[in-house]
Parts: structure tokens; sequence; C-alpha cells
């Protein structure tokens, strides 16, 4: 019997889930348990029956109203109220060790733990700034939400690390996205957006802390499957777009059209990136990274409004370069040369005393310190920096070249050039 | 944080013991469910619908004391589903298609499984195993691959002991059969 239950049983060891099959069943099993979380209120339920049984032996209606009310007061509205207090007030402490706790203990998942640590990191930035903008950011407070912020980061990163041990992959993009809301927090604390009033010299400390929380996430891009980049930009681009669309009224026309103009960049990006796969597959996914940390910081300058109160567009998502962008630029900077070729030999019909002579050699001379500095963005400066730069050159080849058809000798340099 | 206490039962949340249980069980619900139906990918399926409906008891606020005889359970019951879908007819059609009777202890007189399956070479039982009815294929995979006891088993497929009991031998017989069936073809072709 042991022979037979031994060969049985050695046939059937052979089969057992895959490593890679085990993950995605354990992820598909979590993500389930996301969308069919435990009940809140059995929290509430469970007190309930413990105080129930200590009722009936006491006076249960006069104490059930007292202890009701209180209860209410305690349990409903002072955790509500404590959701507005600031660092200082009577009821942050509530905020604090009570309503955030709570909130944390039903986060089920690594990931749901690592977006809530993210969501509180954010939530002390923008304490910090409200107490920054009414001048009650003291030395102690700010050290108090700096000593918060890192453990915030290190809880978010501690989640991370117990995700590696099963799915690199997935770590990996909970790292892109901690660091996209370090990023934020980052330009919220230093605030570049010109139209509001600037706390940043009393918020240094937190600065600090941010930049230094940063700085510890690793965005390794050779651990993420370049195949789970895309898809997870292909779903958070389309999240990006949703809330595009229903952003309305709420959004300025200029911060729409660069948000759409953002997405639309992203998109090109990507393009690239596919393109790139075949041939440089590092580069690729690296550019991938870099994008999908870009969607979620467009996702979250439209959902967030004190980010969209504090931080310029701009700043936050820069207008990258794609390749067909940089390659028509750089077409234009060569015509521009061609354009100045032409104009530096018409140039020399004219006397060189005369007003024309000197004006369009002044312009050669404006031309060619432009084009100095242009030469060095070309192959990967920033791209609207080049943009302009390159306008610039045209115009002024363009211009000079006018002014001497003008003066009556662009037939003489089209002629010139072509026995040349 | 998920312990083991010193009477086996473990502590924790809910949501930690849950996870837990696929850790450790995932493999032998899958195993179970391949050995059932033979096709991985719905295997893997079944695997996470049970544990999707083990959830669902579970955030319902119901206690599970022991995560693996329930696994077992929902497991089977979804593979009787699959079943019913794929043939298209009851459990009872299917027993009287594939000619397998509940027969009575007396079948047991012959020989005990104990003996029969000391004439089994197990790897070939292995193998044959799809050729049998399902009803046989599953007792035969609880006790042997997952090492469940016939008293376990009948709670599982809500049964009696004895009719676990015939139903294992009347399983061991027919497999024995067709081994005995396929090593006579074995010969046949040789000898042309």
């Amino acid at each position: 019997m042991d022979n037979f239950k031994q060969q049985f049983n050695n046939k059937a060891a052979d089969i057992r889930l895959k490593d890679d099959e085990k993950s995605v069943l354990r992820q598909r099993l979590l993500t389930y348990m996301d969308y069919h979380p435990l009940l809140e209120d059995q929290y509430l339920q469970s007190l309930h029956a413990k105080r129930k049984s200590f009722f009936t032996t006491t006076n249960a209606l006069m104490l059930g109203r007292v202890a009701g009310a209180l209860s209410l007061f305690f349990i409903m509205i002072v955790p509500v109220l404590a959701e507005k207090s600031l660092p200082g007030d009577a009821l942050y402490p509530v905020k604090i060790s009570f309503n955030e706790e709570i909130r944390g203990a039903f986060k089920s998942s690594p990931y749901k733990k690592i977006e809530w640590e993210t969501e509180r990191l954010e939530r002390r930035v923008a304490e910090a700034k409200l107490l920054a903008d009414s001048g009650r950011l003291t030395a102690s407070k700010e050290e108090e939400m700096a000593k918060a912020i890192k453990q915030h980061s290190n809880a978010a990163k501690d989640s991370i690390a117990s995700i590696r041990e099963s799915d690199e992959d997935e770590a990996a993009i909970a790292e892109i996205s901690l660091a996209s809301a370090l990023d934020i927090s980052a330009e919220v604390l230093v605030g570049n957006n010109s139209t509001t009033t600037r706390a940043s010299s009393t918020t240094s400390m937190l600065a600090e802390a941010v930049s230094q929380a940063r700085a510890s996430v690793n965005l390794n891009s050779n651990e993420t499957s370049y195949d789970k980049l895309m898809a997870r930009i292909e779903s958070e681009t389309t999240r990006a777009y949703e809330y595009l669309n229903g952003l309305g009224d709420s959004i300025s026309p200029e911060d729409k059209a660069s948000i759409d103009n953002r997405l639309s960049n992203l998109k090109t990006r990507v393009n690239d990136a596919a393109e790139l796969k075949a041939t440089d597959s590092k580069q690729s996914t690296a550019i991938l990274v870099e994008v999908l940390g870009s969607v979620k910081k467009v996702i979250s300058f439209m959902t967030n409004l004190d980010v969209r109160n504090n931080v310029k567009i701009d700043n936050l998502v820069p207008v990258a370069s794609t390749k067909d962008e940089r390659e028509v630029l750089k077409e234009a900077f060569t015509d521009s040369e061609l354009t100045i070729g032409r104009v530096k030999a018409g140039v020399t019909k004219l006397a060189t005393t005369s007003t024309n002579y000197i004006d369009i050699s002044n312009g050669i001379d404006d031309y060619n310190g432009i084009h100095a500095s242009t030469t060095k963005l070309l192959d990967d400066g920033d791209l609207s920096t080049l943009k302009e730069s390159v306008n610039q050159m045209v115009n002024i080849a363009n211009g000079l070249l006018n002014n001497l058809q003008v003066l009556g000798i662009g037939f003489d340099i089209d002629s010139q050039e072509s026995s040349d | 944080m998920v312990s083991r206490e010193k009477n086996g039962q473990i502590s924790g949340s809910q949501e930690e013991r849950f996870l837990q249980s696929f850790d450790e069980y995932s493999d032998a619900l899958f195993r179970h469910a391949f050995i059932r139906i033979n096709d991985r990918e719905k295997a893997i399926d079944l695997v996470h619908d049970t544990f999707a409906k083990v959830w669902t008891y579970v955030r319902g606020g119901q206690e599970i004391d022991s995560f693996r005889p329930f696994l077992y359970k929902v497991l089977n019951n979804l593979i009787i589903d699959t079943y019913r879908k794929k043939k298209e007819s009851s459990l009872d059609s299917l027993l009287a298609e594939e000619g397998v009777s509940e027969g009575s202890f007396d079948d047991l007189v012959d020989d005990s499984v104990e003996s029969l399956i000391a004439t089994i070479d197990g790897r070939k039982a292995f193998d044959l195993l799809d050729l049998l009815p399902d009803e046989y294929k599953e007792v035969i995979t609880l006790r042997f691959v997952d090492g469940l006891g016939p008293k376990e088993i009948a709670s599982l497929i809500e049964e009696t002991e004895n009719i676990v009991s015939v139903r294992l031998h009347r399983a061991m017989k027919a497999l024995k059969k067709i081994i005995a069936q396929q090593e006579d073809l074995a010969d046949q072709k040789r000898q042309n």
C-alpha cells in the first residue's frame, strides 16, 4: 500500500502552480479583496455587542440615552471635526491617532497600505502649507511634521519591500507612485507658483525631509517588466483622460489645454519607447518609468486642489522631448543655417559703410550668439528652450533674408548660390 | 501578525489568516482541481473562485476555525458545478450513464482496498485516472492525493462513511481493470 501511495504521490507532486501563476492568482485575489473589503461596521458592531451586555444589568434606558449621545459625539462628531484640525489644535491628536489609524487598519492589501501612507504624507504637507500660509508654523511643529513625513514614507517603503518578496514588478510600480507623490510634495513645499504667496523659507525642514525620502526611493527601471509598465500606463492614462473630461469648468481652459498637451506628449513618448524596445530595451523601459511617474503627477494635479493651487503644471510635468518633435526642430535649425548662409553671401553686396550693412551684420551677430547656445541643446537639451531658440533663429534668418530681398539683391544671392 | 498556537489553531486577523491559507493550500487545491478536470487554466480559475467565495464568507463576519476543510468543500462543490454544466445533466443521471452504483458494504468482502492497491502500480494508476468516472476520481484524489481519511471524505462529499469506502473500493477495482486492459492492448500491439 505504501508503495502505491508513494508512486501515486510522486506523480501528483509534479502538479503544482508555477511561481508566476501563483503570483498572478494571489494578485487577482488581492484585487478581489480590495473591491470586496471587510465590512467597516464590523468594528462598531462588536463594540455595540460588548456594551449591550453591560446595559442589561443597569438602567439601560437612561444610560443608553446618555451613552448613546456621548458615543455619537465621540465616535461620529469628534472624528469629523478632527479632520479639519491642524497641528496645535486640540483635536489634532484625534485626527492622527484615531481617524487615520482606524482608516489605515481597514487597508487590506500592501498596495492599499502604500496608497494610504502616501496620502498621509500628502496630508502632512498640506497641513504644513496651511500653517505656513497663516504664519503658525513654528520650528517645533515643523520638526514634528518632518518626523511624521519620514515615518509615513518609511511605512510605505516597508510595504513596498513586502510586495517585492512576491512580485518585483508590482513593487517597482509602487515605488514609481511613491516617487511621484514625493516629487509633488516637494513641488508644493518649494512652491513654484508665482500666483500664490510662498512660504518656502519656513518649510525648508519639511522640504528637506521630503527630499531625503525621495532620494531614498530608487527607481530602478531594470527591475520592471516592459509589459507591466505598458499595461499600467494604459490604465492610468485612461483614468487621466476620464478625469480631464470630468473636470468641466472647475479648471481654466489654459490648464485644461496644458494637461491635454502633456498627455499627448506622454503618449508620443510611449510610442518612442515602443520603437526603442528592440534596439535599447533598457532606455525604452527607463522612458516608460518616467512616463508612468508623469501620468501620476498629471492625475494628482487634476484631482488635488492643493496641488493645483500651489504648483504649476509646467514645473510638475515639463513637456519632455519626443523623437519626432526634436527631429522637426533639428530640421528647422539646419534650414535657418542655410538661410543665414545666403544672408551672409548677400550682405557682401552692400557697402560696408551703409546703414543696411550695419543692421544686417548686427542681425547676423545676434543669430550667431543664439546659434552657439542652441547647438548645445540639440540632442538632449530642454525641449521648450530648444523650441524657443530655434524659433528665434528662424525668425532672425528669415527676417534678414527678407530685408536683403527688399533691397533688391535676393536674386543675386540665389544666382550666387546656384553658381557655387 | 499571524502565529500558530500550541493547539494548532492560527491566531491573527481573519484577513491575515485568509491570506495565509492561500499560501498554504493554493498548490494543493490546484493539484486537486487539475486532476479532477484536467484543464490547467480552468483549475486556476476554480482555485480563485474558491478563495473568492471563502473571502465573501469571511467578510460577511463569519468565523472560520479551520480553513482547509472549508476550502476543499467549496472547491469540490465548484468542480461538481463544472461537471454539471459540462454534461448538462444531473449527478444522478451522470452516475447512471457512467454505470456507477453505490453498491453495498458486501462489495468489500472480496478483497479490501489495501489488498487491491498492493497489486496496482501507482504511476500507471495516476496516468489512467482520467478514464474513470468523476465520482471515482473524486474519492481516489481525496484519499491518495489530498490524504483525507474516509470520515473526512464522507463529510466533504456529504455521503456516509460506508458509501465512501464502497466507492473507493469500486474505484480501485475499476482502475485495476483499466490497467489490465491497457496492458493487454499493449501486449497485442507488441505481438502484431
